[in-house]
């Protein structure tokens, strides 16, 4: 008996749920939270050290968004990306290198079918990079980022959407070093591929 | 117990060992190797090492191209703390060591070095002998002029310029095939009185000159 009543309440609180969704959505702006994982793999190019002195590993990630304003959201969001080091003579006797941006996005939904949506989106990040080596710390580097890219969601039910997303990265760091390789050591450029889980 | 537990971490953390660096600066060393006859070197293994009282780390390394060069760079180290430059010998070549840099020397971060390394078959050692035989006379400031091989190059103090002492035989590298200036002084009750000779430097790898006084 219990577990009916309990059942009961359950499929209530659903639907009321799921009504005042439904009733948010005809408002502009309306409290839809939702987060979003993922695995991430950047592709370095151009001639900074990041891109030629490094091999990237798959690095992970999250978002998290509050807020649907006409199909706008801010998304303050964690990249975590540990890259090898492959030149030491470039960079330093040191094994890694990794690169933490603690980032925020502006994104517009938009919907192409029921179950498929396309997010353009732009942003800014802190970027922070420290190189290590067996536990041991050879300094940090901090800079800022740009961001701008697209994320495609496909909605496999109410709860869970995956979604794939492109996006090209442009950092800038704080450098202080000979003109000749200044450029070399204070910018990067990426493109970040990405897959992961979106919960509604 | 806690007020002690966090005194010990803040007493590790303060002491913890470890050369530290500025990750935000980057040290540049460009290195050039010839042979005799100005021919780039290749293969010559380079490295850096960062010394903090006691600690240390080879903080880069590398091998010099075709073209003789070497490119290292590296995360700035502190101030007080000694940067030895290495090129590396072997069977065949000599090797070159710069001791006691520190970040002052690297002149807008960089720091260039264009150098002749030479074979160990090129090189000769030269042993300046003493022939005392007049008790009342000594010999002293014995130096060379000529072309040696650099082996260490010392920045901020340097060690290898005294004077020899008197009547103490001393020894040179100096390359072969080639006419060196061998300076020495005599004292002696009339007072020290300067001397010069030619020395003529075969293909011997040792060579003895002895001075007679």
């Amino acid at each position: 008996m219990k577990k009916n009543i309990l059942t009961l309440l359950l499929l209530v609180a659903i639907s009321a749920l799921g009504q005042e969704k439904e009733a948010q959505k005809k408002k502009d702006f309306f409290f839809e939270p939702s987060g979003r994982i993922k695995l991430i793999y950047p592709m370095q190019f151009g001639e900074h050290s990041l891109s030629e002195a490094h091999n990237a590993n798959v690095g992970a990630g999250w978002n998290l968004s509050f807020f649907n304003y006409k199909n706008f959201r801010f998304s303050p969001g964690l990249d975590w990306v540990q890259y090898d080091v492959t030149d030491h003579a470039l960079v330093g006797n040191f094994s890694t290198t990794n690169y933490t941006s603690a980032n925020g996005t502006i994104s517009y939904e938009v919907p192409l079918t029921s179950k498929i949506s396309v997010l353009p989106d732009v942003g800014l990040g802190y970027v922070y990079i420290s190189q290590r080596s067996s536990g041991r710390y050879f300094g940090a580097q901090e800079g800022n980022e740009v961001r701008a890219g697209m994320t495609a969601d496909f909605k496999t039910n109410r709860l869970l959407t995956v979604f794939f997303s492109a996006r090209y990265i442009h950092s800038n760091l704080n450098m202080a070093t000979n003109e000749q390789f200044q450029n070399y050591y204070d910018s990067a450029d990426q493109i970040q591929l990405a897959l992961g889980l979106k919960i509604n | 117990m806690i007020k002690q537990i966090s005194l010990i971490l803040i007493c590790a953390a303060l002491t913890s060992c470890g050369v530290n660096y500025d990750g935000e600066s980057r040290l540049v060393t460009q290195i050039t190797v010839v042979d005799r006859d100005g021919s780039p070197i290749a293969g010559r293994p380079v490295d850096i090492t960062v010394a903090d009282d006691g600690d240390y780390d080879v903080i880069s390394n590398s091998v010099t191209d075709s073209n003789g060069h070497a490119l290292l760079i590296f995360p700035t180290p502190d101030f007080d703390d000694k940067i030895q430059i290495s090129i590396y010998g072997d069977g065949i070549w000599q090797y070159q060591y710069y001791h006691n840099l520190t970040r002052l020397n690297f002149k807008d971060y960089k720091f260039v070095i264009n150098t002749n390394l030479y074979r160990l078959l090129e090189i000769t050692q030269l042993n300046i002998k003493l022939n005392h035989v007049n008790l009342d006379r000594h010999v002293g400031d014995i130096r060379i002029e000529g072309l040696q091989p650099r082996t260490n190059v010392y920045f901020q103090s340097q060690p290898s310029n005294l004077p020899s002492y008197p009547d103490e035989p001393v020894s040179f590298f100096v390359l072969q095939e080639q006419s060196i200036t061998l300076h020495y002084t005599i004292y002696q009750d009339s007072g020290p009185q300067e001397y010069t000779e030619t020395v003529q430097i075969g293909t011997d790898h040792l060579l003895d000159y002895t001075i007679t006084y």
